[in-house]
């Protein structure tokens, strides 16, 4: 095999690897809500989730509806709500922090109902 | 002057309404505060009693002209085709108890007035006899066997209440409870006993149409029973319904609780645990006298458990010391004679009895009272003696019901010497049982009388003499006690008691032997007797010749130890019970308390435990941490996609 084909054989991404892409960016993002006690690393791993899901949607609308762009809108959605979703939260944690000069989710247990 | 006497008898339920009205207007007025004067609650008492009176008067002017008995009912419960009803049934049984039961409570509360002048539960007395008198008076109008047991379950509370009226006091508390524990063994029998006679006769009941379990109707219900059901379980049933007698009259075995009653205020003795509601064991044998006398075996089954009874409580009541006490065994006794004198047919007789005995036996019962009441709370005998120079009325209407009760001439005289001349041609054992017994009677009742009115004072506390209120009751009753045997004998053209009472219950046969003059006059000896060996014992005019000739109560008491100790121990028949409670009752009672407690609630705790457990498992998924619940979340989403993987492997 020549080095030409090598190339087009790395570069020649199928859906597939788009969906192996996504897959390892979920478990990494699931890997770190579980296991970060960090609320701001939760949150982060709450953005990784949400980028593995527009890189499924992206990636699956290249493939079905070429011409009507709705997976990409979705995707442009997604982010912005991301966005909100990330002040919100960063809010929050803001206002908890002031209670407790702590971002370590086990020292929260008192707002267990 | 018929329709003035049959609205009389149209509303008879109005006599037993009206000390419900009563006991409820004391109840109120109390509780709310309306009015705090004795003299309204006993003035109300009074006088609805009073109506009472002069009703039941008219009601018996009315059967003295009636043909036939008075019925009026109300269907009360339906249940299928089983129908029961509320009513009244007015006849000359029912109009000879109401005269008795109103006039002798009429005394009483008057009498009460004063008794009780100084308790602090005056009013509680009060509303409790009332409704006492109402329970009574509805057991005597009763209709029907169902009616019956009701108003017979509620005399027995009422009894239960004012039994424990100082119910400060534990011995009192104790006896109200003994009684109605016992009572409840008596009326367990009679309600078995009801239900087992209705579902035997309940397809006459349906083919006749008449009111189920009407008293006027037992007599062809008890053939028909007797004829479906066997002889061996007719007796049963006829010997379940008997039981209540048992209870509520103190017959033996369950003759117990009388005594102790004694611990409830002394007018109660004197109206409930003597003349009235003891009876009421006496009335409903009258009552359902068809049911017993179609079987020669419950009939004799009743008459020798009148005769042990009469025998063994007069036996107890020679060597009792407590005032009371005496007269309770004596009643225990004399009901047992009726009840003899039932079993062994003569109906009348056994009825006339319990009517002279009420008089008496009240009398009796005040005449202590008031001595207890002068000597302070003194129950005792012992310390008792010469009371005749204090308390000269109480004295000698004492003596008065000491010579009716023993029967030498006055009423008590009249009403036994028919027993006996019902028994001499029945049967001669029980006559035996029957004059022995009035020679008890006669011994005991003198001897309370000397221990108590003559000789010296041996007491401490200063005996005071009576009020008027309390006297006043005791000449009336000794009226009645003196003459009303010889005035309805029917001897020398008086009207008959018997022919009164037999006018009525066409269907009952009496047993009467006309004996001529010997019976009359050995039973007067008899009583004579009794008398002069009491006197001989007892009074101090004797001393002398006593302690001359040596032969003294001690010396009898020494002498025949064992009897004494006997006699004294009552039998040992509560003995006998506490043992079997102890033994037997109590260890079976814990050990299925235990089988409650540890089988029973075990298996239920066990189930809870087990759900607790489940919960407890289930709770620690839930830590509200949302980390953890990630973690089982995705572990279960690997762990399905895992298996759907490798179930693709596989096929």
């Amino acid at each position: 095999m020549n080095w030409e084909e090598i190339l087009i054989k790395i570069f020649n991404v199928e859906l597939t690897h788009y969906i192996v892409l996504s897959l390892i960016l979920f478990c990494i993002g699931i890997m770190g809500l579980i296991i970060s006690r960090n609320v701001i690393r939760v949150l982060m791993s709450i953005e990784i989730l949400l980028s593995a899901v527009n890189v499924n949607f992206v990636a699956f609308a290249n493939y079905t509806d070429l011409s009507d762009l709705k997976g990409q809108v979705f995707a442009i959605f997604i982010m912005a709500v991301a966005a909100a979703e990330a002040a919100l939260g960063l809010a929050i944690l803001l206002a908890l922090y002031r209670n407790k000069p702590s971002v370590d989710t086990e020292e929260y247990k008192e707002l267990k109902g | 002057m018929e329709q003035f006497l049959e609205f009389f008898i149209e509303n008879a339920g109005i006599i037993a309404a009206l000390p419900l009205w009563t006991f409820l207007i004391i109840i109120f007025g109390q509780n709310l505060g309306v009015y705090d004067d004795k003299r309204i609650t006993a003035g109300i008492t009074c006088t609805s009693t009073f109506i009472g009176l002069i009703w039941s008067f008219f009601i018996f002017l009315w059967t003295l002209g009636a043909q036939e008995p008075f019925s009026k009912n109300i269907t009360w419960l339906s249940a299928g085709n089983i129908e029961l009803s509320a009513g009244w049934l007015v006849d000359n049984l029912g109009a000879m108890m109401l005269l008795v039961v109103t006039g002798v409570s009429l005394l009483i509360q008057v009498y009460s007035h004063g008794y009780m002048a100084k308790d602090p539960g005056y009013h509680r007395f009060f509303s409790y006899l009332n409704f006492f008198n109402f329970s009574m008076l509805g057991l005597v109008l009763s209709s029907n066997l169902f009616q019956i047991y009701i108003f017979w379950e509620l005399v027995g509370l009422s009894s239960y209440l004012l039994i424990g009226f100082w119910f400060r006091r534990p011995s009192a508390a104790h006896a109200a409870t003994k009684a109605f524990i016992i009572n409840r063994i008596g009326d367990f029998g009679l309600l078995v006993g009801i239900i087992a006679f209705l579902f035997f006769s309940l397809n006459w009941w349906i083919a006749s149409g008449n009111i189920y379990l009407s008293f006027t109707e037992l007599q062809p219900a008890a053939e028909y029973v007797l004829t479906s059901a066997g002889p061996v379980v007719y007796f049963l049933i006829a010997l379940a319904i008997f039981f209540g007698p048992i209870a509520k009259s103190a017959q033996f075995p369950l003759h117990t609780w009388l005594p102790d009653a004694m611990e409830g205020p002394t007018p109660i003795s004197a109206l409930i645990h003597a003349a009235t509601m003891v009876a009421a064991g006496v009335f409903l044998i009258a009552r359902a006298y068809p049911i017993f006398e179609i079987s020669p075996d419950i009939m004799t089954t009743i008459a020798w458990i009148g005769a042990i009874t009469a025998f063994i409580t007069a036996t107890i009541a020679i060597t009792q010391y407590d005032l009371k006490k005496t007269l309770a065994y004596s009643t225990c006794s004399q009901l047992g004679f009726m009840v003899m004198a039932m079993g062994a047919g003569a109906y009348a007789a056994g009825l006339f009895h319990l009517m002279t005995h009420a008089f008496f036996k009240a009398m009796l019962f005040l005449c202590s009272g008031a001595v207890i009441h002068g000597l302070g709370d003194q129950q005792n005998m012992k310390y008792m003696g010469g009371l005749r120079k204090h308390m000269p009325v109480v004295a000698y209407t004492y003596l008065t019901g000491c010579f009716a009760i023993s029967g030498i001439l006055f009423s008590g005289f009249w009403s036994k010497e028919e027993i006996f001349s019902g028994l001499y041609g029945n049967n001669m054992i029980l006559l035996g049982v029957g004059l022995i017994v009035a020679l008890l009677t006669s011994f005991y009742m003198f001897r309370s009388y000397f221990l108590t009115f003559e000789g010296e004072y041996r007491g401490h506390a200063h005996p005071h003499d009576a009020p008027k209120v309390m006297t006043v009751p005791l000449i009336l009753l000794a009226i009645p006690s003196t003459f009303i045997g010889f005035l309805l004998s029917g001897v020398l053209f008086l009207p008959s008691f018997d022919k009164y009472i037999l006018a009525g219950q066409k269907a009952i046969t009496h047993a009467e032997h006309h004996t001529g003059f010997l019976l009359p006059v050995i039973s007067l000896l008899i009583a004579l007797a009794g008398l002069l060996a009491a006197a001989y014992l007892y009074w101090d005019r004797f001393k002398q010749v006593r302690e001359s000739v040596k032969i003294t109560a001690d010396n009898i008491i020494r002498i025949t130890k064992p009897l004494y100790a006997l006699t004294t121990n009552l039998w040992y028949i509560d003995k006998l019970y506490y043992a079997f409670i102890d033994n037997v009752f109590l260890p079976v009672c814990n050990f299925t308390a235990n089988f409650d407690k540890f089988i029973i609630d075990g298996l239920v705790n066990l189930t809870g435990l087990k759900i607790r457990f489940e919960g407890w498992t289930l709770r620690q998924f839930q830590t509200g941490q949302v980390q953890t619940y990630l973690a089982i979340l995705f572990s279960g989403l690997a762990g399905l996609a895992l298996i759907f993987v490798l179930l693709q492997l596989l096929i």
